[in-house]
C-alpha cells in the first residue's frame, strides 16, 4: 500500500543465535524485510520460528547469551551494535513494543502512573501535571474508563485485557513511528482479543504508525495486516499481501498452515501439520520444511530454496508455481 | 494494617508464654544454684537467702510468682548483681547492644545488597566470582573463630585496634566486634540479593522497562531492586535473631558491657532471673521485629495488603 515511500525500517541479513550448553542455537537465519510508514506487516509462524527473537534483536533486547549479526536500519540508522545509550533514545520513543503476556509485562511493584510517567520523563522531559495529563489522555485513547484513578493503581488490580490496554497506551505515549506488537492478544480471552485488536487497529490508523505484528494466529493476520511474512525455522519462506497469502499461498507450509485453521463449517479431524520444526541446533542442507512437506522431491533434500518472486509476493520453494 | 500488627503481637503471647516456661524450668534443671561458691555457705545464711529470693517455696509457686511479676513488667532482682534489678541491668546494657546490633544490621544490608546487585549485573564475571567467594568464606567462618583471629591480627600483631573494651562506644572499639557480627550477614544477604536479582532481571517486566528505553540505572534501581529485595526482607527476621545470638559471643569475647554479656555471665552464675529476663526481652524483640519486617514487606509488595 505504501510501496512508493521510503521504508522506515530495513532489516538485512539478520541472524540471531544463542550460546547454550549444547552449543550454538540459531534462531534467526538471514532475515530480510522492510517496513513502510503506516503499514501493518504481519510476521507469522509457529512457536520457535524466530519471530520474537528477530524483533528483540533489532531493539537490543536479547538475553545475555543471545547475539545478533546483520543489519537493521531505522531511518537509515543502524540499530544492530548501537551503544545502549543511543538505543535508549530510539526504544520506547521511536520504536515501541507491546509484549505477549500483559500479566507479567507490567512491573507489579510500581503504580501505573510511575510506569507511564517515567517514559515521558525520560524521552520527552515531561514531569508532574503535564506528564500526568498526557498519561490520562493516552489511557482514555485505549478506552480505559476512569483513567485518572487507574493511574494510581497497581497492575494486579486489573484484568489481562485492561493491562494489555495499559501496555498499548504506555507504548504509544511518545508517538512512535513503529509499534512492534509481539503476540499482543495470545494471552487474552477471545472476546477481549477482539477489543484489543480493534483498539490497536484504530490507533494505528488514526496515528499512522507502522506496525509490526507478530502472531501465530492467521485470523489476527487476516484482520489486521496489509502484508505478511511467513517464517519457518528462522527464515522467511513466503511473503506477500494478505490477499495473496490467503487466496494463493505459494509455499506448501503456508498452504498447510491455512488448512490447519479450525473451521466451524467443516466436520472431521483438524488438519494438523505432521512432524516438528527442525532442531535449531542443526542445519541440514536442504529445505527446512522438506521433512514435513507433502510436495517434497529429491532436490528439496539437497538444496535449500531461496526466496524468489512469484505471481504475488515471494516464496522459498523449489516448486515453480503455487503450492499445488 | 495497624489491626494486623496488633493481632500479630497479641498472637505472640502464647509463644512468649512457652518461652518463659521453658526458660524457667530449664534454668532450674541446670545443676547448682545462684549462691554456690567454693566455700559452702553456712546453712542459716543459705536459708536466709533462699527465703529472701523465695527459693524455699515449691517450684510451681515460684513459677506462678515469676509469671505474675513478668506480666506486671517486673523481671525481678538479679541474684548476682546485688542491688540491681534485671530491668535495670537490661536498661544499662541495651544502649551498647543496640548500637552494636543496629550498626551491624545497617552495614550488612548496605554492603550485602550492593555486593549482591553488582554480582548479579556482572553474572559469572570476575566481580561475581570474587563476591561469591568472599561471601562463602564469610558464611563458613563461625564468629567464635573469626573474633579471636581478628584480635590476633589487628590487636596483637599489628596493634592497630584494641583487643576489647567499649570506651563509651568509640569507633576503634566498635570496629572489630561490628566486623565479626556483620560479615556473615553481608555474605548471606549478598548471596540472597544476587540470586533474586538475577531472577528478577530475567523477568518480562524488566524486558518491558528496557524496551521503554530507560537507562540501565533506572531499570535496576527503580524496576528490579524492590522485587529483588523481598527475599532479603524475609531474611531480616532470622537475621535479627542471628545478630542477637552473635552478640552473646561477640560481647563476651570483646568484653563489651551489653545485654549479651550479662546473659552469658548470668548463665554461668545461675543468675536465674537475669537469664530469664534476657530471654524474655530478646524473645519479645524478635517477635516485634518480625512484625515490623512483615510491614516492610507489605510496603514493598503492593500485592500484600493487610
Amino acid at each position: 500500500m505504501a510501496a512508493a515511500a521510503e521504508p522506515i525500517l530495513v532489516v538485512d541479513d539478520l541472524n540471531v543465535s544463542f550460546d547454550t550448553r549444547d552449543g550454538e542455537l540459531r534462531a534467526v537465519r538471514g532475515l530480510d524485510f522492510a517496513l513502510y510508514p503506516g503499514e501493518t506487516l504481519g510476521i507469522i509462524g509457529e512457536s520457535g520460528a524466530g519471530k520474537s527473537q528477530a524483533v528483540l534483536a533489532v531493539l537490543g533486547l536479547l538475553p545475555t547469551n543471545g547475539r545478533a549479526t546483520g543489519s537493521a536500519r531505522y531511518r537509515g540508522r543502524e540499530l544492530i551494535g548501537m551503544p545502549g545509550s543511543e538505543l535508549n533514545a530510539v526504544r520506547g520513543a521511536r520504536i515501541a513494543l507491546v509484549f505477549q503476556d500483559p500479566m507479567s509485562s507490567l512491573n507489579p511493584y510500581l503504580r501505573i502512573r510511575t510506569q507511564m510517567v517515567e517514559v515521558l520523563a525520560h524521552h520527552a522531559g515531561l514531569r508532574g501535571v503535564e506528564a500526568r495529563r498526557r498519561a490520562v489522555a493516552m489511557l482514555e485513547a485505549v478506552r480505559i474508563p476512569d483513567a485518572v484513578r487507574v493511574l494510581e493503581r497497581y497492575p494486579h488490580e486489573f484484568s489481562g485485557g485492561m493491562r494489555q490496554r495499559v501496555m498499548i497506551a504506555m507504548a504509544l505515549l511518545c508517538d512512535p513511528d513503529i509499534l512492534v506488537a509481539d503476540e499482543p492478544t495470545t494471552a487474552l480471552d477471545v472476546t477481549v482479543q477482539a477489543q484489543v485488536l480493534e483498539i490497536l487497529r484504530d490507533l494505528q490508523r488514526s496515528r499512522g504508525i507502522a506496525t509490526l505484528l507478530i502472531t501465530h494466529d492467521l485470523g489476527v493476520v487476516a484482520g489486521q495486516c496489509d502484508r505478511v511474512l511467513v517464517m519457518y525455522a528462522g527464515r522467511i519462506v513466503e511473503s506477500g499481501s494478505v490477499d495473496g497469502i490467503f487466496n494463493q499461498p505459494q509455499h506448501p507450509y503456508t498452504a498447510d498452515l491455512l488448512r490447519s485453521i479450525p473451521r466451524l463449517d467443516r466436520q472431521g479431524r483438524l488438519n494438523a501439520i505432521a512432524g516438528d520444526p527442525p532442531d535449531p541446533m542443526l542445519a541440514p542442507p536442504g529445505c527446512p520444511y522438506a521433512p514435513r512437506c507433502s510436495h517434497r522431491f529429491e532436490r528439496c533434500d539437497r538444496e535449500r530454496p531461496l526466496l524468489g518472486a512469484r505471481l504475488s509476493g515471494a516464496a522459498a520453494c523449489h516448486l515453480d508455481a503455487a503450492g499445488d | 494494617m495497624l489491626a494486623h500488627s496488633v493481632k500479630r503481637v497479641v498472637g505472640a503471647v502464647p509463644t512468649l508464654f512457652i518461652l518463659i516456661t521453658l526458660a524457667f524450668f530449664m534454668m532450674r534443671l541446670a545443676p547448682g544454684g545462684p549462691f554456690d561458691a567454693e566455700k559452702a555457705l553456712a546453712p542459716e545464711v543459705q536459708a536466709n537467702l533462699d527465703r529472701i529470693y523465695h527459693l524455699d517455696e515449691p517450684l510451681p509457686a515460684q513459677y506462678a510468682r515469676y509469671l505474675g511479676n513478668v506480666v506486671r513488667g517486673d523481671l525481678g532482682p538479679s541474684f548476682q548483681y546485688q542491688d540491681w534489678t534485671v530491668n535495670e541491668l537490661i536498661a544499662r546494657g541495651l544502649p551498647v547492644s543496640l548500637r552494636l546490633g543496629v550498626t551491624a544490621l545497617v552495614l550488612a544490608l548496605l554492603l550485602g545488597v550492593t555486593a549482591g546487585t553488582l554480582a548479579a549485573l556482572r553474572q559469572n564475571a570476575a566481580t561475581d566470582h570474587a563476591v561469591m567467594t568472599a561471601a562463602m568464606t564469610g558464611i563458613s567462618i563461625p564468629n567464635f573463630v573469626m573474633a579471636p583471629l581478628l584480635i590476633l591480627v589487628f590487636a596483637v600483631w599489628l596493634g592497630w585496634l584494641p583487643a576489647g573494651g567499649w570506651s563509651g562506644g568509640a569507633l576503634r572499639n566498635m570496629l572489630l566486634p561490628v566486623v565479626v557480627l556483620t560479615l556473615p550477614l553481608v555474605a548471606y544477604i549478598a548471596r540472597l540479593t544476587r540470586g533474586s536479582m538475577i531472577e528478577v532481571l530475567r523477568s518480562d517486566y524488566i524486558r518491558t522497562a528496557r524496551a521503554k528505553g530507560l537507562p540501565e540505572r533506572t531499570v535496576v534501581l527503580r524496576h528490579a531492586l524492590r522485587p529483588a529485595l523481598l527475599p532479603v526482607v524475609s531474611f531480616l527476621g532470622p537475621a535479627i535473631a542471628a545478630l542477637l545470638s552473635g552478640s552473646l559471643v561477640v560481647e563476651q569475647i570483646f568484653g563489651l558491657p551489653g545485654i549479651g554479656r550479662y546473659f552469658v555471665q548470668g548463665a554461668l552464675n545461675r543468675d536465674y532471673t537475669l537469664v530469664m529476663g534476657v530471654v524474655i526481652f530478646y524473645g519479645s524483640l524478635v517477635i516485634v521485629m518480625n512484625v515490623i519486617v512483615d510491614l516492610v514487606y507489605a510496603w514493598l509488595d503492593p500485592k500484600v495488603r493487610y
